[in-house]
């Protein structure tokens, strides 16, 4: 029996130019992930999942049975409906967040929690911005999302809200959390002078200040509380991140907090990252609309910045000189914990080799850890109520 | 209709900023508080050390 080529390598027979950027664009990320170690853990699955689900007739996702006509379900698919469209892979990545953060930097300078509100301010730009340019009121807002600088929140919302577009909203989200130190720096240089860069805060907060146990513990359940109280929409985003931190602080559960920072964390990333590839398919991916996205993911994180350094100087002209802020520390309201904190303390070492600003620093980015998380659970409230 | 999903979408951003600020603020309060209700003097018979320190390098994957 002679058998034709297409019968033989029906991938390569199928394969369009659309498939073919696909599998470049797995091929990119793999590159940054493993080459230049940006955001390796999602990033590399990302991409390798991508190359997966963009081969012609591949059984990876679900296909329609060539030689019987029947629908085969894929296995990504299945992991898709089984932990993204349920939210349980983000919120399980909530835990071990949660389980990560110390609050403590913020019981030495709560006031420096405000900069985790100011610097969301470009989520909300963006998502203004993106209605401007034709998209739904749920699409936008789960453009702006992208501006939270937290991959899981991005990805609830989204799944929420947008689930065609949670592919490029991902890998805008992931990509531009580790070019924060390439990002924030012209931003913030922009809108400050060298005379305020070089603010030192030596009066700012009392960082050999120990927190009590009590103090600790008592924390998240408060907030849990109160955010749920105020918007109980907020509570699966809120509550399992401050879950993940009570099993760290209450200290009878240390192999649990240790098993959610390491086991629990690599697993659902894992997972999480494949499967947030199975929506890259090239009808879905290769479109103008990633091109936007990405722009628009790129605009919210300036926003962000932006918001944050404005909103120090805004409170700098109440403040007696000797106790200003350095506005550099506006920058590091945003949720990428500790790069955005580390970017602000290098850079405020190059304008002054003495000054150290990395304990405000740190402040400000666990407020913005905390700030992204509540502005998705305020995104999710509000959304349906004006769509 | 393209103006009014901007409305609205204006809408959610000033409630949103506002919103997130009022979360910040009572949070704020609530460390000020749970700071002057449990401060660290008060705990020293409980044993070990309860002073938490940095994790300033631990990288939190989001």
């Amino acid at each position: 029996m002679e058998l034709e080529f297409q019968q033989l390598l029906p991938a390569i027979a199928g394969m369009t130019w659309q498939d073919l950027v696909m599998i470049a664009i797995g091929l990119i990320l793999i590159y940054l992930a493993i080459a230049k170690e940006y955001e390796p853990t999602l990033l590399l699955p990302i991409g390798f999942g991508a190359i997966l689900v963009n081969i012609p007739f591949t059984s990876a996702i679900t296909q329609i049975d060539p030689a019987t006509g029947e629908m085969v379900e894929g296995v990504l698919d299945t992991f898709f409906k089984a932990g993204i469209a349920t939210e349980i892979f983000p919120l399980l990545i909530f835990i071990a967040i949660g389980a990560m953060i110390d609050f403590s930097p913020l019981f030495r300078n709560p006031s420096l929690l405000l900069f985790g509100a100011a610097a969301q301010f470009g989520i909300f730009m963006t998502m203004i911005f993106a209605s401007l340019l034709g998209y739904d009121l749920r699409e936008a807002a789960s453009i702006g999302i992208i501006g939270a600088a937290d991959g899981p929140t991005s990805i609830v919302v989204a799944t929420r809200f947008a689930p065609n577009l949670l592919g490029p909203i991902s890998v805008a989200a992931y990509s531009y959390m580790a070019l924060v130190p390439i990002i924030q720096p012209p931003v913030i240089r922009l809108l400050t002078s060298k005379k305020e860069r070089q603010i030192r805060m030596t009066s700012a907060g009392n960082y050999n200040m120990k927190i009590s146990k009590t103090s600790l513990i008592l924390f998240p359940i408060v907030v849990t509380i109160v955010a749920g109280i105020i918007a109980p929409s907020s509570l699966p985003l809120i509550g399992f991140l401050m879950f993940g931190n009570l099993i760290r602080e209450c200290g009878v559960l240390n192999k649990l907090s240790l098993a959610a920072q390491n086991e629990l964390a690599s697993l659902v990333t894992i997972l999480l990252g494949i499967t947030i590839a199975s929506t890259m398919t090239s009808d879905r991916f290769v479109r103008l609309d990633t091109l936007l996205i990405i722009a628009l993911g790129l605009f919210a994180f300036v926003f962000d910045t932006f918001g944050g350094v404005i909103f120090a100087k805004f409170m700098n002209l109440f403040r007696k000189d000797g106790n200003k802020i350095n506005p550099m520390i506006g920058a590091c309201g945003i949720s990428a914990f500790p790069m955005s904190a580390r970017v602000i303390h290098q850079m405020g070492q190059k304008e002054d080799p003495y000054n150290y600003l990395l304990m405000p620093a740190i402040s400000a980015n666990v407020g913005g850890q905390i700030g992204s998380v509540i502005v998705g659970g305020i995104i999710l409230t509000l959304v349906p109520l004006f769509a | 209709m393209e103006s009014s999903v901007l409305d609205k979408a204006l809408q959610i951003a000033g409630l949103g900023i506002v919103g997130v600020f009022v979360f910040m603020a009572v949070f704020y309060l609530i460390i000020l508080g749970l700071d002057k209700i449990f401060p660290y003097e008060k705990q020293k018979s409980l044993g070990k050390s309860n002073a938490i320190g940095d994790n300033a390098d631990n990288d939190t994957e989001d």
